[in-house]
């Protein structure tokens, strides 16, 4: 998967923008606040369809304007080549089209191409908030399952509600079941559960992707252990048991949660009897599957198969309702829901302690990273190829192990974009072979010392080898650039090195 | 600072009350009122009141009538076995355009919605179980496939059962989070036809 071209319109700091990227690895290079990041934020914006840093999503429009654009021309192997485009209004609306035509809803975009971003503020996975962990773990599942979005939607619909009506009930009690309060639970449950589910079998896989990242990190040195704490107490999965729970189904509940369950699927009936012959089903399905598969993870799923048996699904809602049940007094008595995917968490162990307590921060950057690339892993399973890499001013932060690591680890793996203050980190060969392009004060300028000037279509020249600003008086011609390039390859010790005109494949593109 | 004079500002401020219209759209409103002839203006004060006074609630179904049935109702070639629960009349229009649906309605003027302070005592749900009881064989759910909406067909659903009534939901081939009202015929037929008992 590779971004080709990238045009951005208000957005940001950048009033009109068009840029063309090599295969490989493109780095930004500049002071702080010239607007590097914001290529990054684009590009992650048309694989997530969210802002990495903006708590409006109207932040993301040039100061005066109306709305902002993104669009890219998007190469995939696997399902051909996309042009995708953001449109971010004022009032946080958002729209999306897909190759020109305007889809119905946003999250219609997610899964059409994926990015994986890793940037100091990821550090936050570590040493944040649960909150941020959560937010984390939203935005990766959401990459590959588009269905977890929608579901993730409607629950946080749901538990607003819920949230409300409990404060209601709290503040001026009157029967609950005559206010719905029986339904909303099973909604509650319903998405709640789903979510448990996804939540469960993504972090499962990627914990053991990261720990042998991590490992590879440390040089063995350190281990990872990646630990999911759903806020409620999830059934065994089927595969680790032997023995059935008891089943435990309020009789004035099952009306409703048999109706519940006919909403996602075909069961017709719940009692006990037969939740307990779907569990043993669960077994035996999840103990076939291990057979015929050996020491193998399950196979990757693509994006339209269910992520696992319903049975599992059904054995969780059984326990959400349980635990559901048994805080009712308190969350009568509180007015609010008190168990839920909202109070998830994710814990982080580096030889046994907790990385957010006692973790050093380089300890707790290599979880992070780890998690990243496990996250780029999980995705190329998935889709079948590699997401683009975005490397948000990781250079400095990196110790020269893991940064040597991580520029081996993206080199000839995928398209990775990378912004920096300077060259200095890079080594000279991997220079050699890149895309640089200069960004300073919402102009971007290729390297024009490596690029070949196109004599075929001498007027789109500006555009074709330089990004810049529309409206300002395009005086930032090639001379102009011609002439500051010594003054770069001084300042970053490049001019001895000749450097072979490689960015020109994304200019060499057919059409 | 300029300011309106207090008539204009006062239409201006009234028409921004109105869903969907923001400030500029408000002025322009009133501008246009502004300059229309006298009897024109007339004529949208006189429909606005006339609306107010004659339109109430049909005393069977809920939908909107100026009569104390409304035609729908009052239609005896209907088939008063089947009843479709329709959020709104707008939704009720949306049916009825399809010319499938040979039954009668019952509009629960809104969804439950804890958030805007609308519980099921608020909507017309009290009266649906008369009728329910009254001979009705198959309880059609057509609201829209939002939280709101399943939630209320969910309530619905746990309610009517035990009365011994069939309860099905039209399929939801309707985009999620889409308005039955902006579904496309075809859409709205085949989500009909492929009903789900609950
Ligand atoms: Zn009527």
């Amino acid at each position: 998967m590779r971004v080709c071209e990238l045009k951005l319109s208000h957005f940001r700091n950048y009033r009109e923008l068009r840029l063309q990227f090599g295969e490989g690895i493109n780095i930004f290079y500049g002071r702080n606040a010239q607007g590097k990041t914001n290529i990054l934020e684009a590009i992650s914006l048309l694989a997530t369809t969210r802002s990495l840093r903006a708590s409006r999503e109207s932040e993301l429009i040039l100061q005066d304007e109306e709305m902002a654009h993104v669009t890219a021309e998007i190469d995939r192997e696997r399902e051909g080549d996309a042009e995708l485009t953001v449109s971010v209004f004022q009032g946080d609306k958002k729209t999306v089209r897909v190759n020109g035509m305007k889809r119905e809803r946003v999250v219609d975009l997610l899964g059409q191409f994926n990015a994986v971003f890793f940037g100091s503020i990821d550090l936050v996975i570590v040493t944040g908030e649960p909150a941020d962990r959560r937010h984390y773990l939203n935005i990766e599942i959401s990459q590959i399952s588009p269905r977890y979005v929608y579901d993730l939607g409607h629950y946080k619909r749901v538990l607003a509600q819920r949230n409300r009506l409990l404060r209601e009930l709290r503040d001026r009690p009157r029967p609950p079941q005559e206010m719905g309060l029986d339904v909303w639970n099973e909604q509650l449950i319903k998405y709640g559960s789903t979510l448990f589910d996804k939540r469960r079998f993504y972090l499962d896989r990627l914990s053991l992707l990261a720990e042998e990242i991590h490992a590879e990190l440390t040089d063995g040195r350190e281990r990872l252990e990646v630990k999911y704490l759903p806020s409620i107490t999830l059934p065994v999965k089927p595969t680790e048991t032997k023995t059935a729970e008891t089943v435990e189904l309020s009789t004035n509940l099952s009306t409703v949660s048999t109706m519940a369950n006919n909403n996602t699927s075909s069961v017709a009936e719940v009692n006990p009897n037969t939740v307990r012959e779907s569990r043993e089903d669960a077994y035996l399905h999840s103990v076939a599957q291990e057979a015929s598969q050996g020491e193998k993870e399950p196979a990757p799923q693509t994006q339209n198969s269910p992520a696992m048996p319903v049975n599992t699904l059904e054995s969780i809602e059984s326990a959400f309702r349980r635990q559901l049940h048994g805080v009712g007094t308190e969350e009568a008595r509180r007015g609010t829901t008190l168990l839920g995917p909202q109070r998830d968490d994710i814990a982080f162990f580096i030889n046994g302690t907790d990385a957010r307590l006692y973790g050093s921060q380089g300890q707790q950057r290599t979880v992070a990273l780890a998690l990243k690339l496990a996250e780029f892993r999980l995705i190329e399973e998935h889709v079948g190829e590699p997401p683009v890499m975005l490397l948000d001013d990781v250079m400095s932060d990196l110790d020269d192990h893991r940064r040597k690591h991580l520029l081996s680890w993206v080199r000839r793996r995928c398209q990775t974009f990378i912004t920096c203050t300077n060259l200095r980190s890079f080594p000279k060969d991997l220079l050699a072979e890149a895309s640089i392009f200069q960004v300073t004060a919402g102009t971007v300028t290729s390297d024009v010392r490596k690029r070949p000037l196109p004599t075929r279509n001498s007027e789109s020249l500006p555009e074709q080898s330089v990004g810049q600003p529309v409206e300002p008086s395009g005086e930032s011609s090639v001379g102009e650039l011609a002439g500051e390039a010594p003054a770069i390859a001084e300042r970053h010790d490049l001019a001895p090195v000749s450097l072979p005109a490689v960015s020109g494949k994304a200019t060499d593109k057919p059409g | 600072m300029f300011h309106y004079a207090k008539p204009l500002a006062h239409l201006v401020a009234e028409l921004e009350r109105l869903p969907g219209i923001g400030p500029k759209s408000a002025q322009r409103m009133a501008f246009h009122i502004l300059r229309q002839p006298q009897d024109e203006a007339k004529q949208l004060a006189e429909a606005i009141l006339t609306v107010k006074e004659s339109i109430r609630l049909c005393s069977v179904c809920s939908n909107f009538t100026d009569q104390e049935k409304c035609e729908i109702c009052r239609d005896t070639k209907r088939d008063p076995a089947l009843l479709c629960v329709v959020a709104e009349t707008r939704d009720l229009i949306a049916m009825e355009k399809t010319n499938e649906f040979k039954g009668m309605y019952h509009v629960l003027q809104g969804l439950i919605s804890p958030m805007d302070n609308i519980g099921p005592e608020l909507l017309k749900i009290r009266e649906l179980f008369p009728r329910v009881v009254d001979g009705v064989k198959e309880v059609i759910l057509a609201l829209n496939p939002t939280t709101e909406g399943q939630t209320t067909s969910l309530f619905l659903a746990s309610r009517l059962k035990p009365l011994g009534v069939k309860v099905s939901q039209i399929a939801s081939g309707l985009p999620a989070g889409g308005d039955l009202d902006y579904a496309d015929q075809a859409t709205l037929i085949s989500a009909l036809q492929w009903r789900r008992e609950m």
